[in-house]
């Protein structure tokens, strides 16, 4: 239980635990069987008081105790009823009556329990409680496997959606339609009455950000103000869901549940670099409506239906991305472990998103709360593990393992592809096969053994005389060069990388120490920005797996543009040159540990002369050149060995109880029945996916739906989006979730219609002010008596600033981030690209620990986590950001331009051509006059800093434009 | 305790106080005192909050060092690696560790006793060492995650797998902070390439709990400062001019919606703000520190110039009543070889710096309140790995303690022989976590956050106080 009830003061977000929170009214004295058992007491006592019977009780009182004292027994139901030897120290229902609760009060000197220290307060008033309530207590009651009190069939989300009739009203001129039936009801019984309908600007700007995520523009909002038709409203409904941007303000809240993100997070946070292609699918689905049914099935078991044509089949393989997109611990050493992790993350992401259940939490033990036993989970588990996510021999061989991806292209394109890739892969082997016996020479380390981007000595260009030497025994490939302590600033070596991509490398230097080597070899590193020289001692061994050095890291373009020269300049001593080394930064520990390993691996083998390896390197560039074109990929899922888990006792996968067969979950086999079997040739994916999106399961429409009501009234019905189970609230109107639910499926999974239905609604369009009376009672507006006032999100208040600066850029999907292609991304290099781009901001690449500023400050969805509803917080690094960041400053400062540049307007114009378009309104007689006051003023102000006219003149309009786009009424839909 | 240094802000007092004035909300008194109430007691998430219990630490210092120090170079002194040195390791490897251990490699340092309380130190660490009665050095430390990333997140999140709130995000929400004119959770020079933000994140907990750093991995101290703190174009005084025209605009919206506790809560972020980015930039700017109070911390001179400015930062932060302050050494302490010059070079440039935030926090008697973690993700092997270093080794290893509500002079628990595992007293990172939050007045057990259908704690389902330490 949340003891610190932050959640309150974290404005909007909801009090979840209202249920929790409100200790139950005391039932009075009622005997407590265990037939009896309330979900609540059973959930009081495992919250409040099993704890403290535990941790302060069972050391002296438990069958596990060393020596049980006065004979009493506090871990069972009948230890407490039997009492010790004193007799029963429980009477239920009256806590006065219960030796217990005299002990922990300490009142009685003689009988103080626990001995050692008073009980803090809390916690002996929970005791008085629970006695209070009749001492319920599911202990020693024969658990099958889950404590869950109510019997599972009975949760009201298990139900079937029932058509409930429309109930009666008073107010019958209110209604436009069923949705608004349902809401007046409800007010009508509280004595409540619903706010008026708000005005037609606030309408349209709330109407305009709710489905495209963008402000409206002045002449829309003109026509929707002079047409005074029955149906004006509807036609700016329909236009607003006919704009493409409308797919990608719903993909985006889809994305959201799916916990998107262009790379994997943690600790190897590889570019997921084809993942923009899932994105862009939700949008098209979206803006096509596609049926959320079948938009389940595409993406649970895409690759696993058929389709008509290519399009379809490469769409539907693409949807199973959102199988493929949760973070992975790649660097976890056991692969039982790490497999098994994925399919939980599969797991939560799948029930949670479509079913709105905690099924993950059955990983360990059975559900707490929900009547989900471990063993469905591990029946689902099959499911997923019966899917390839992962590729365990992925190139580079050796390092971790990479997620699937399959083309999206004819087979036999890919197929040359993939030969093409085989071919070269084999040639590699053979190369490090070679590689290996030759590092058992007296010499060195094969540079093809080595991580990252190695250049050779052999590969540098030199300018003056330099020996190749062998005489050390640790080096690169075949030799090492050395000045022979002569011609002192006459010798240097040049390395030219031809570099992958744009980013940051970490420059490495490898050189062969001795004793009579100099002690200030100059190196310089020439980068995209910085020229740096470095001095290395040469008499010191390596710091790099006995090989490199590390030079630092910075920032190069890609190809040929960079540059690592070393010189004898100055030097004393002998210098040596082996090879210089770029290691992408953010990969130095994953070399590091490929090289360390490698040279443990050294064994002694036969040799393998240069020239053979000579051979194999013109055969692979030959290959290379070779190279079909590539093929565009997508993460995507695959059936990979059919198979049932064994039941991971306690979640550990090392330790295996007995197996279970695939399937699904067993609280709805009646409602929704699964398939008889499944078969030994496919995963289940597809009959998952059917079993879902069935029209008889109770869970999917519901909760669907009441995801489109959060996203256009941000909050109630369901105000735990993420979770129908018992522990989540109940729903505010039963009845209107049920009635839309059923109008969903009916009218073919549709999320336009159902959109549109909710916003002809006299519910949606009421105005959000205040009206105190129903304030009172109802303050957090659960029944709907207004609309609520909401926040825009981060992308909303982004692509709104830059929409009325005039540099929002509408192009629509493709991807960003620079590292397509290229063999692992440094994904910081992506988060680049973020920085520069106008377009809108669901185009931004999502790098897990890596959001964007603005993302970070206003409650972006966190993209490890399935995020259903959003934070809504008030922060002073949202004002910071507001104020200072150099993105408001350049906006406010080309809206000022744009605004100057108008030439036929003047300045009261131009203040309320600034009105409109942040605000959707005009600027009043009032509010135009201050604001043309503190131009003025502002402008005044700056004569001291800034002698030119104009520009004083465009930083006070700059200043008056960041004002309105920091301003509240910017920032809020009303 | 330092009342002084404290203004527990109350929303109502913060009103009361600011300069360009709240008074027209007691003309909608009325809605506003609901609005209020229905908002919780305060509108401000960061607001101080009473502890469990009292609290013996009302703030916190973790000096971090990414990579793992060892603990038998350091602070648990093994003789027997000398006796037995180069002899393999007697039992079977630990669990986890999955390399062979290599021989055992007796530590180039010489271990002595110090202060009145005689607990061992190692010469890597003279200076702190000298504070060594108010050390409380827990010696059978032990952790999940045999990667870096994977220790370093369970010592930050109390998990190695998934994404959880860290420690930091914890304690301020659920104490909040009590300067609101300074983030209350803030980490300086955090990693950037291992765990990066996540060490440092909120996960499911809200994001205004999340850690703000100042500067990172590769800005110099002398550079770091918290993100958008300066308007690079406008001076401060027309940037007020401004601000009271957003703040017009705003109470006009305001007035127009009668009440609303969203929007009152963005007026007063703004005042917050402007008062935070006139306040944090005085703090990170130490040219008023005396040239004593400079040395004592190693400023201005090399190696410990980079590390005493964080320290001192960091007890600049701590007196103006920031909640939990991270300071991480670069990520330097991964000695696979050369231990002994690395070890050398980087106690070095962290051993003085420590030393004297012990010293100054106890001149200033913040010790008393303040408590001070010091240690790595993990530990290292008593074995070799090559000729001239250890390897990685979660199974045993050392962090200390030192200030708010610890004995001092107390070393707890034991490694083996040899101090590869923990075998007596042992204590999780579960357990240093349920430690830490118990000083500062929090029931690990009662912390807890609602997400994904049940209650998340920072100690998951684990975790137990260490009482012999507590003074």
């Amino acid at each position: 239980m949340s003891n610190i009830d932050v959640s309150r003061s974290v404005l909007i977000s909801p009090v979840i635990l209202a249920l929790l929170l409100c200790p139950l009214a005391a039932p009075g004295a009622v005997e407590t069987r265990k037939e009896q058992l309330t979900r609540e007491g059973v959930e009081f006592f495992e919250k409040k008081v099993r704890p403290v019977l535990t941790e302060k009780c069972y050391k002296c009182h438990s069958a596990g105790a060393e020596k049980i004292k006065g004979g009493l027994l506090l871990d069972s139901r009948k230890g407490w009823m039997k009492g010790g030897e004193s007799g029963p120290v429980i009477v239920p229902g009256n806590p006065e009556k219960s030796r217990l609760i005299h002990a922990v009060r300490y009142t009685d000197s003689k009988l103080q329990m626990p001995p050692k220290e008073i009980l803090p307060a809390p916690q002996i008033s929970d005791l008085e409680t629970w006695v209070r309530m009749g001492a319920p207590d599911p202990r020693g009651a024969p658990v099958r496997s889950s404590a869950f009190p109510v019997p599972s069939s009975r949760h009201w989300a298990f139900l079937p959606p029932r058509d409930f009739p429309l109930p009666g009203i008073k107010q019958k001129n209110w209604p436009r339609n069923p949705i608004d039936s349902f809401i007046l009801a409800k007010l009508e019984k509280h004595k409540l009455k619903p706010r008026p309908p708000t005005d037609k600007r606030t309408l349209i700007r709330r109407a305009t950000f709710d489905l495209t995520g963008l402000p409206p523009k002045a002449e829309e909002i003109e026509a929707f103000l002079a047409d005074n038709s029955n149906d004006a409203f509807a036609k700016v409904v329909d236009r607003l869901l006919a704009r493409p941007q409308f797919g990608e303000r719903w993909g985006r809240h889809w994305l959201d549940v799916a916990r998107y993100a262009d790379s994997n997070g943690l600790e190897i946070n590889l570019s997921y670099e084809n993942a923009w292609r899932y994105r862009d699918y939700l949008v098209r689905a979206f803006n096509e409506d596609k049926p959320f049914a079948r938009l389940i099935r595409e993406q649970l078991a895409g690759d696993l239906l058929r389709g008509d044509n290519d399009e379809q089949r490469y769409d539907q393989l693409t949807a199973t991305g959102f199988l493929m997109l949760g973070p992975k611990l790649l660097f976890e050493p056991r692969k039982a472990k790490l497999e098994m992790d994925i399919v939980d993350e599969q797991i939560d992401v799948t029930t949670r998103a479509f079913l709105g259940l905690t099924v993950s939490c059955a990983r360990c033990h059975d559900h707490k709360f929900d009547p989900i036993p471990t063993r469905d989970y591990y029946a689902l588990a099959g499911i997923f593990a019966s899917t390839a996510t992962l590729i365990w021999d992925a190139e580079p061989k050796g390092g971790p393992p990479r997620w699937r991806e399959r083309p999206l292209a004819a087979p036999e394109k890919a197929k040359a592809v993939e030969d093409h890739a085989a071919a070269v892969a084999k040639l590699q082997a053979s190369l490090q096969a070679a590689g290996e016996m030759k590092t058992a020479l007296p010499g060195g380390v094969s540079s093809s053994e080595l991580g990252g981007i190695v250049l050779d000595n052999t590969m540098a260009q030199l300018v003056g005389s330099w020996k190749e030497s062998t005489y050390a025994t640790n080096f690169i490939d075949k030799n090492y060069l050395q000045d022979g302590n002569t011609g002192k600033g006459e010798k240097s070596a040049r390395f030219v990388p031809d570099l992958p991509q744009t980013g940051r490398y970490e420059v490495q230097f490898a050189y062969v120490p001795r004793r009579n080597r100099a002690k200030n070899v100059p190196v310089t590193v020439h980068a995209a920005n910085a020229a740096r020289t470095v001095l290395i001692d040469q008499t010191e061994p390596p710091t790099i797996d006995d090989l490199f050095v590390s030079l630092g890291t910075f920032e190069f373009a890609a190809g040929t543009n960079g540059a690592v020269v070393i010189s004898n300049e100055g030097t004393e001593g002998f210098v040596t040159i082996d090879a210089v080394r770029f290691v992408p930064a953010g990969m130095e520990m994953t070399m590091k540990m490929q090289t360390g390993q490698k040279a443990r691996a050294k064994k002694s083998g036969t040799a393998m002369t240069d020239r053979s390896i000579h051979q194999l390197l013109d055969d692979l560039q030959e290959l290379r050149a070779k190279e079909p074109p590539p093929v565009p990929m997508a993460m995507a899922a695959q059936d990979g060995t059919i198979c049932n888990c064994r039941i991971n006792l306690r979640g550990d996968p090392e330790k295996l109880g007995p197996e279970v067969p695939r399937g699904f979950l067993s609280v709805l086999e009646k409602t929704v029945p699964p398939p008889a079997s499944l078969s030994a040739e496919a995963s289940g994916r597809l009959e998952l996916a059917e079993w879902i999106a069935s029209n008889q399961n109770p869970l999917t429409a519901r909760v669907a739906v009441n995801r489109i009501w959060h996203y256009l009234f941000g909050g109630r019905l369901v105000e735990s989006v993420d979770n129908f189970g018992a522990l989540g609230e109940r729903p505010t109107h039963p009845e209107l979730l049920d009635y839309l639910a059923l109008r969903f499926m009916e009218q073919g999974w549709s999320f336009k219609k159902i959109i549109r239905a909710l916003m002809l609604s006299s519910t949606y369009q009421m105005s959000s002010d205040l009206d105190p009376l129903a304030y009172a009672k109802d303050p957090e507006n659960k029944l709907m008596w207004r609309m609520n006032r909401r926040r825009l999100d981060a992308e909303a208040i982004r692509d709104a600033v830059l929409a009325v600066s005039g540099q929002l850029d509408l192009t629509m999907g493709g991807s960003l981030s620079p590292t397509n292609d290229a063999p692992f991304g440094a994904a910081a290099i992506a988060s680049n690209a973020q920085v520069a781009s106008t377009r809108r901001s669901l185009y931004l690449p999502v790098i897990r620990n890596d959001t964007p500023d603005l993302f970070q400050v206003f409650d972006f969805a966190d993209p490890y986590l399935v995020t259903g509803k959003r934070h809504t917080t008030t922060a002073p690094t949202q004002a910071l950001f507001m104020m200072n960041s150099p993105f408001m400053l350049a906006q406010s400062r080309q809206w000022a331009g744009a605004l100057l540049a108008t030439a036929a307007a003047n300045d009261a114009q131009r203040v309320a051509s600034a009105y409109t378009q942040a605000f959707g309104r005009p600027a009043g007689a009032e509010a135009t006059e201050r604001a043309l006051r503190f131009i003025a003023e502002y402008q005044a102000a700056l004569e001291k800093n800034e002698p030119d006219l104009e520009k004083r003149r465009l930083m006070a309009w700059q200043s008056f434009c960041h004002a309105l786009l920091a301003s509240t009424e910017f920032r809020f839909i009303n | 305790m330092n009342p002084h240094f404290f203004t527990p802000l109350t929303r109502r007092d913060m009103l009361r106080r600011c300069a360009c004035g709240f008074g027209y909300l007691a003309l909608t008194s009325l809605l506003a005192e609901t609005a209020r109430a229905a908002a919780g007691t305060d509108n401000n998430p960061l607001a101080p909050r009473p502890p469990h219990f009292p609290p013996r630490a009302r703030r916190i210092i973790f000096l971090f060092m990414p990579g793992g120090p060892s603990q038998v170079d350091t602070f648990d002194p093994k003789p027997l690696l000398m006796r037995d040195r180069d002899k393999a390791f007697p039992t079977p490897a630990p669990e986890g560790v999955t390399m062979a251990p290599g021989k055992l490699l007796p530590s180039p340092w010489q271990f002595k006793k110090h202060g009145d309380s005689g607990v061992e130190i190692s010469s890597l660490f003279p200076q702190v060492a000298s504070s060594a009665d108010d050390l409380c050095i827990i010696r059978s430390l032990h952790t999940n995650g045999q990667a870096h990333g994977q220790a370093i997140m369970k010592l930050h999140t109390g998990s190695e797998n998934q994404v959880r709130p860290s420690a930091g995000s914890w304690i301020l929400y659920g104490l909040g902070t009590e300067n609101q004119n300074l983030p209350g959770f803030i980490t300086i020079s955090p990693l950037t390439a291992i765990a990066g933000p996540q060490a440092y994140g909120s996960a499911f907990l809200p994001a205004v709990f999340q850690g703000t750093a100042v500067g990172s991995e590769s800005t110099p101290l002398t550079q770091a400062q918290i993100r958008h703190i300066r308007n690079p174009e406008t001076p401060l005084d027309l940037q007020r001019q401004q601000l009271d025209f957003i703040q017009e605009l705003n109470r006009e919206h305001l007035q127009q919606a009668k009440a609303d506790a969203q929007l009152e809560g963005v007026i007063e972020s703004y005042e917050l703000a402007f008062r935070m980015q006139t306040e944090a930039p005085k703090l990170t700017d130490i040219s008023g520190e005396s040239k004593a109070t400079l040395d004592l911390y190693g400023i201005d001179q090399r190696p410990t110039d980079d590390f005493g400015r964080q320290c001192l930062l960091a007890r600049r932060f701590a007196e103006r009543g920031v909640r939990f302050i991270q300071v991480s050494h670069a990520f330097k302490w991964d000695q696979h070889t050369n231990l002994k010059r690395d070890h050398e070079r980087n106690a070095l440039e962290v051993d003085r710096p420590i030393a004297g935030l012990l010293k100054d926090l106890k001149e200033r008697g913040l010790l008393e309140d303040t408590l001070v973690l010091w240690g790595g993700e993990f530990g290292r092997t008593p074995t070799a790995q090559g000729a001239d270093g250890r390897d990685h080794n979660p199974d045993g290893f050392t962090m200390w303690l030192a200030g708010g509500g610890v004995k001092g002079g107390l070393a707890h628990g034991a490694t083996d022989d040899y101090g590869f595992r923990a075998v007596e007293d042992k204590v999780h990172i579960h357990d240093l976590h349920a430690t830490i939050l118990h000083l500062l007045g929090l029931d690990h057990k009662r912390l807890t956050y609602r997400n994904a259908g049940r209650d998340f704690r920072l100690t998951d389902v684990a975790g137990n106080v260490v009482r012999p330490i507590l003074a």
